[in-house]
């Protein structure tokens, strides 16, 4: 995305086929939604060369488009009204879903990716207050911000969003304080914040004093 | 969030200079190097340059990009995931 738009040099890149929503999201959270990308089927580590050209010589499984072609309109056709105009993004959500069976809820977890797909406890107002119960800071109050990955935006996230998972993980209510705590570092598993970004009580029993 | 144009498109490739950038997911210098052969067979006015960056694709490559700037006039990157 950088030599495209800021070094000025049109830009096709190549991915694999099981990452195209992970490319379309990054690519539009960077501000760059028509960058031009043209997928390949997976694997390509451990392919041949003879292999390799075939997936050249083929189409795109995304598309059915030939690849190479992709690749040429891609570095060659003039930019659209579609790649001129703003982007808009609306992520909010509704904070309630409507009610159901249990079995429907989990299925509506899993069908909306809002799980790993491990067990969960059903986050119910009545489970998420009692969560709460065990903090003074207020439910909208803002903890932190986190990352999946370096290329990802920031999630915000909120002291209830917080309480939430914990819910969902199913944590004790006493232990909120503490995931509270871990929660405010910004760290997920795949990345911390950089120093930077930091808060001033990142080293753990600060940050846990701070927010019980 | 900021709009990011897009680089304007070029109006052929012929006689022009690709950069084939290997952003050094495993074995992707193979599949850019049949890139590579395929514009040979292909389109042999347009000359590419294989081009691996400097590290791996975590970390920003600014020289290489002011190269391929300087000396390229289009880029094809892979593969990314």
């Amino acid at each position: 995305m950088t030599i495209d738009h800021k070094y000025g040099v049109p830009t096709v890149a190549f991915h694999t086929q099981p990452f195209e929503r992970v490319v379309r999201s990054v690519t539009q959270l960077n501000g760059m939604p028509r960058m031009r990308q043209v997928f390949v089927p997976q694997p390509v580590m451990g392919k041949t060369p003879q292999q390799l050209r075939a997936y050249i010589d083929g189409t795109d499984p995304i598309t059915g488009r030939p690849v190479m072609q992709e690749v040429i309109e891609g570095l060659t056709m003039p930019l659209d009204d579609d790649d001129l105009k703003q982007i808009t993004f609306e992520r909010s959500t509704p904070r309630l879903v409507d009610a159901d069976s249990e079995e429907n809820l989990h299925r509506l977890f899993q069908d909306n990716l809002w799980t790993d797909y491990l067990p969960i406890i059903l986050p119910t107002e009545e489970r998420v207050a009692a969560m709460l119960a065990h903090t003074s800071r207020k439910p909208d109050e803002v903890v932190g911000h986190m990352r999946a990955t370096h290329f990802r935006e920031y999630w915000e996230y909120t002291v209830e969003k917080v309480a939430v998972n914990a819910v969902m993980a199913g944590a004790k209510p006493e232990y909120f304080p503490v995931i509270l705590a871990l929660a405010a570092t910004g760290a997920s598993a795949r990345a911390v914040p950089p120093a930077q970004q930091r808060p001033w009580w990142w080293s753990t029993d600060r940050c846990a004093m701070s927010l019980a | 969030m900021t709009h990011k144009p897009l680089a304007p498109r070029l109006e052929t490739l012929d006689g022009k200079v690709v950069y084939l950038v290997d952003c050094r997911f495993d074995d992707a210098d193979i599949f850019l190097k049949q890139v590579q052969a395929w514009f040979a067979e292909h389109m042999p006015g347009v000359r590419t340059v294989f081009k691996p960056i400097s590290s791996v694709y975590t970390r920003d490559d600014p020289a290489t990009w002011e190269e391929i700037q300087a000396k390229g006039d289009a880029a094809i990157i892979g593969v990314g995931h």
